[in-house]
């Protein structure tokens, strides 16, 4: 009798590590040639390995979960016939640096920085997360040189590894993004934008807010707001929702505020019946659906009313924006900063300040031509603040 | 009211509209609009409750003198001083 290595199998020619998933044998046990010993986790599939020898298990030198090189001794057989000259150093697995060592400690303790397209998962862990619904999200901390394993989906499901914390922020990012994506996937979008001119609107607001108290001067933003919704009456295809292969109408025009929280994310609740309201009612109405979209005190019936949707975008310097359409309505308009352009005015040339307007749109609903009809008018409203200010 | 005062007013107004913003990361000679990420609604209200705080008015025109946080402690002190 004499101590021989069981090693890590070479599994395939692209196997380069084996986790030792399961262990079918304790020391102690006797094994016989053939018999089936362990269960070895690949990145391509789950494979039961055999012993080569007959003999008695001695030790097991790796554990459960832990990966391995092709060729680290996992195990120790003590095995007839082999001569006491031949017997093979047993050596417990060599890992090569601190950093490998570390890895070889059950691998679910591993938390890093996770680059999802370094990730592979095993069939084994896919299997796992499909049977228990594991999100891949729930996992991608659990990283193990590139490699979730089985034994990962394990632990996670009993709990051995705090779930990655997902943060009020990562939430809402999410939802955002589940339906922006379902906005992007069903509703065919069609873009348009004009630079429009802001001489007489910015001249009128200056004038009006030279009379007016800090707290009551109104923002550029707010007149955006204003001068959409008029613009929406005349063109009221643009406001509303889609819903079972129709588009329909809505009676009120509700702009849906695009609110960036300071903590992160973005919330969309309606300033409602826009066009009926002043400027100053708006101010008023803005500064507190701000104040309370940032403390999460808003309304249910504030986050479902919107019949289209307004981004601005110029307060953090961005000169356009290409909204993507919040379901189930048809259109949202974007608006960027405002900058100042030279332009020629007869002989001579001036500045004045212009701002980007984009329009996005459902072409289900309506076209091009329709947009850029919507698009004119907001700049004929723009240069006539006497027909929506107050 | 001095200079040190006239900092931790504004600084402690500023926290109240950005509660998250490190004082200790604000440069303070870079647009604090950008620096704090202050949209046009958040500076609406700072500028208010300056106004309020060191009972001074503050004119839309001004805006452009006051974009950095130096610029608004020396622009606060010499509306006091009037």
């Amino acid at each position: 009798m004499g101590d021989i290595n069981f090693t890590m199998p070479t599994l395939g020619a692209d196997m380069d590590f084996g986790i030792v998933a399961k262990w079918y044998i304790k020391p102690g046990d006797k094994v016989e040639k053939g018999q089936m010993v362990a269960e070895i986790e690949t990145s391509k599939s789950d494979i039961e390995i055999e012993s080569f020898y007959t003999g008695e298990v001695k030790e097991l030198l790796v554990e459960e979960g832990v990966k391995v090189a092709v060729g680290t001794p996992i195990a120790v057989f003590d095995v007839a016939g082999v001569e006491h000259e031949e017997k093979v150093k047993v050596t417990k697995p060599v890992l090569e640096t601190t950093a490998e060592k570390e890895k070889a400690v059950p691998a679910l303790k591993v938390k890093e920085p996770v680059d999802h397209s370094a990730l592979v998962i095993t069939p084994r862990a896919k299997r796992l997360m499909a049977q228990n619904q594991v999100d891949i999200k729930q996992v991608q901390s659990l990283k193990q040189e590139g490699i979730i394993s089985g034994e990962d989906i394990s632990s996670l499901l009993q709990g051995e590894i705090a779930t990655p914390k997902v943060t009020k922020a990562e939430e809402r990012q999410q939802v955002i993004a589940k339906l922006m994506q379902k906005s992007k996937q069903t509703i065919p979008h069609f873009y348009l934008e004009k630079e429009m001119e802001l001489a007489q609107m910015m001249e009128w607001l200056e004038g009006a807010n030279k009379d007016r108290s800090m707290q009551d001067r109104y923002l550029p933003a707010i007149a955006f707001i204003k001068v959409l919704a008029m613009a929406l009456v005349k063109y009221p295809r643009f406001n509303g929702i889609y819903k079972d292969g129709h588009f329909i109408a809505s009676e009120k025009i509700n702009i849906g505020l695009i609110i960036s929280l300071r903590e992160g994310g973005l919330i969309a609740p309606a300033l409602e019946e826009v066009d009926k309201k002043t400027l100053g009612q708006l101010m008023t109405e803005f500064r507190d659906l701000v104040t309370r979209a940032r403390e999460g005190k808003l309304k249910r019936t504030e986050m479902e009313s919107s019949t289209i949707c307004l981004t601005n975008l110029g307060d953090q310097g961005a000169d356009k924006v290409y909204g993507v359409i919040y379901p189930p309505q048809v259109a949202i308009v974007g608006t960027g900063q405002i900058t100042k352009k030279v332009i020629k005015q007869g002989d001579n040339f001036i500045e004045t300040p212009t701002c980007n307007w984009t329009l996005s749109v459902d072409h289900r609903v309506t076209d091009g031509h329709e947009g850029s009809m919507l698009l004119n008018k907001i700049q004929k409203l723009l240069d006539n603040p006497t027909k929506w200010a107050e | 009211m001095g200079m040190d005062e006239i900092k931790k007013t504004t600084f402690n107004i500023l926290k109240q509209i950005a509660p998250e913003a490190d004082e200790a990361q604000i440069e303070l000679d870079e647009n604090l609009r950008e620096e704090v990420d202050l949209d046009s609604m958040d500076y609406l209200n700072f500028i208010t409750k300056l106004g309020e705080q060191f009972k001074i008015e503050i004119p839309e025109a001004d805006y452009q003198k006051i974009e950095t946080l130096d610029e608004l402690f020396t622009y606060i002190k010499t509306k006091i001083a009037v």
